[in-house]
C-alpha cells in the first residue's frame, strides 16, 4: 500500500529523474577534480555502469509496481532482515539530503549570499520543501518539466555565450592519464548522481502507467540528464582547460569569464537562477523519500505528521556531517563511492537475486503442486476402469 | 538558538497537533518520540555541544579497513 495516494504521469516521472540528474551536472567538481580534462570520457564511462542498475530496477520495479522500497524489503527478506536493510537506506535518503542540502548552502554562502548565517539559508531551503512536501509528490512533480527544460534551455544558451571563450585544445590530447584515474572517476560519476536514482524506488506506486515499462523511462530521464552532463563538463573543459581541477564550482567560473560583447555579461544569475531550482528538485525528491521510508517504517498512516521532523532533522545532521570543507570533498573522492556502491549497486542486485530464487522455488512448487493434483485426479479417473 | 526555538514550535504546532488528530495511539507515540529527539538534538546544537560528525567517522572507518582510492 502506497503512503501517498497520489499520482503523478510518465512525463512528470521522467522529468523528475531529468532535474535529478541535472543538478548533479551543476556540481560536478568530485570526478572533474581527479580526471580534469577527460571528465567527459568518465561521464560515459559511469554511464554505461549505470546501465546495470536500471536494469536492476526496471526489473524490481516491473515485479512490485505496487510496493516501494521499505515494502519490497519486508516482502523479500521477511521482516527482520527487511527492516534491517530499511534501516541502511533510509540512513542513505537523511544522508543525501543532508549532503545536498550542504552544498546549496556552501554554493549560496559562498557566492550569492554571503553575510546571511548557513542556517538560515538551509532552514528557509527547507520550509519550502516541506511546503510542497505536505501536498503530496503530484505537487512536487508538476513542476518538475518546466524546471527540467528551463535548466536544459539554459545550459544550451550558456554554452552558445562561452562559445568565444571555448578552445579545442583543451580537450586535447586525450587519454594520457593513467588508467586508475579513469577507473576512480568512472566509479565516482556511477556512484554519485547515476546511482543516487535508487531513490525513485520510493515512487514506484505512485506512477500511473499501464504499460510499466520502467526501465525505459529510467533509460530516457537518465539520457537526458547525461546529455546535459556533459555539455556542462564540455563547456567547462573548453573555456577552463586544465585550471578545472582546481575550482570547486567549474559552472559558475565558465559563466562569469563568458560574454557576448557588454551587454550579455556576469551572466553567473542564470546558473544560480538554475542551481536553486535544480537543487530545489532534488533535495525535496530526497525529503521525499526520507520521510516516506520513516513513516512507512514505523507503519504510520501518512508521511506528512513527521515532514517537519525530519527536515529539522536534516538540517541538524547537515551541520554535523563533516568538520570541515577538504574533509567533504576529500571524502567524495575517496571514499563515498565504496560506501553507496553497497547501498546503491549491492543491495539492490541482492534484492533481485532473492526475488528471482524465490519466483523460482515458487513456481517449482506451483508445478509440483499441479503434478501432484493431476495425479490424483488420474488415480480417481483410473480407480473405475481398474474396477472394471 | 533562534533556530531551534522555531524548528520546536513548527514541529510542536504542526507536526505533532496532525498527528493527534488521526485519534490513533500508535500514530501519537512515535511522533510524539520522534518530535522528542528532533528537538533535543537542535537544542544540543544551539548550546554548541559537539556532536560526532558521522561522515568523517566513516571516512575514518573505511581508511582504516583500507578501502578507499589512495592518490
Amino acid at each position: 500500500m502506497s503512503i501517498d495516494k497520489s499520482k503523478i504521469t510518465v512525463t512528470q516521472f521522467v522529468f523528475t529523474i531529468v532535474c535529478f540528474i541535472e543538478s548533479s551536472a551543476v556540481l560536478s567538481s568530485f570526478s572533474v577534480g581527479i580526471s580534469g580534462k577527460d571528465s567527459w570520457f568518465t561521464m560515459i564511462m559511469g554511464y554505461l555502469v549505470f546501465l546495470i542498475l536500471v536494469f536492476v530496477i526496471s526489473q524490481i520495479m516491473r515485479r512490485y509496481p505496487d510496493k516501494t522500497l521499505i515494502e519490497i524489503n519486508n516482502e523479500v527478506f521477511g521482516n527482520v532482515l527487511g527492516r534491517i536493510i530499511s534501516v541502511f537506506y533510509i540512513w542513505f535518503f537523511v544522508t543525501l539530503t543532508s549532503l545536498n542540502l550542504l552544498d546549496t548552502q556552501v554554493f549560496a554562502s559562498s557566492s550569492i549570499m554571503t553575510k546571511t548565517p548557513p542556517i538560515v539559508l538551509m532552514a528557509t531551503f527547507m520550509v519550502i520543501c516541506v511546503w510542497a512536501l505536505r501536498n503530496g509528490i503530484s505537487v512536487i512533480t508538476r513542476y518538475m518539466t518546466v524546471i527540467g527544460l528551463l535548466s536544459f534551455a539554459i545550459t544550451v544558451f550558456a554554452f552558445i555565450i562561452a562559445f568565444q571563450k571555448f578552445h579545442l585544445s583543451n580537450l586535447l590530447p586525450p587519454m594520457q592519464q593513467k588508467p586508475i584515474v579513469y577507473v576512480q572517476a568512472s566509479h565516482i560519476v556511477s556512484t554519485i548522481p547515476f546511482g543516487e536514482i535508487i531513490v525513485f524506488l520510493m515512487l514506484t506506486p505512485n506512477v500511473s502507467s499501464s504499460s510499466k515499462k520502467y526501465g525505459r523511462y529510467i533509460l530516457i530521464g537518465t539520457l537526458l540528464g547525461v546529455i546535459s552532463m556533459l555539455l556542462v563538463a564540455i563547456r567547462d573543459i573548453g573555456v577552463l582547460g586544465e585550471t578545472i581541477k582546481y575550482f570547486t564550482v567549474p559552472s559558475l567560473e565558465t559563466q562569469r569569464v563568458s560574454s557576448i560583447s557588454k551587454i550579455f555579461s556576469r551572466l553567473e544569475v542564470l546558473y544560480t537562477i538554475i542551481f536553486t531550482a535544480l537543487m530545489y528538485s532534488k533535495i525535496v525528491v530526497l525529503l521525499y523519500a526520507a520521510t516516506a521510508a520513516i513513516a512507512q517504517f514505523f507503519k504510520l498512516k501518512t508521511y506528512k505528521n513527521i515532514s517537519l521532523l525530519i527536515a529539522a532533522l536534516c538540517i541538524v545532521y547537515t551541520l554535523n556531517l563533516y568538520d570541515s570543507g577538504i574533509s567533504h570533498g576529500l571524502s567524495g573522492m575517496l571514499v563515498v563511492p565504496f560506501l553507496w556502491s553497497f547501498i546503491e549497486y549491492i543491495l539492490p542486485i541482492l534484492t533481485l537475486c532473492v526475488i528471482l530464487i524465490k519466483s523460482k522455488f515458487k513456481k517449482e512448487g506451483t508445478e509440483n503442486d499441479a503434478v501432484r493434483v493431476n495425479g490424483k485426479r488420474g488415480n480417481l479417473s483410473l480407480g473405475p476402469s481398474l474396477g472394471n | 538558538m533562534l533556530f531551534a526555538l522555531m524548528a520546536s514550535a513548527a514541529i510542536c504546532l504542526l507536526d505533532l497537533p496532525s498527528a493527534i488528530r488521526t485519534k490513533e495511539k500508535r500514530e501519537i507515540t512515535i511522533v510524539s518520540i520522534l518530535s522528542a529527539l528532533v528537538i533535543i538534538l537542535c537544542f544540543l546544537q544551539a548550546f554548541g555541544v559537539n556532536l560526532p560528525k558521522l561522515m568523517t567517522l566513516i571516512n575514518e572507518f573505511f581508511m582504516w579497513l583500507g578501502i578507499y582510492y589512495k592518490m
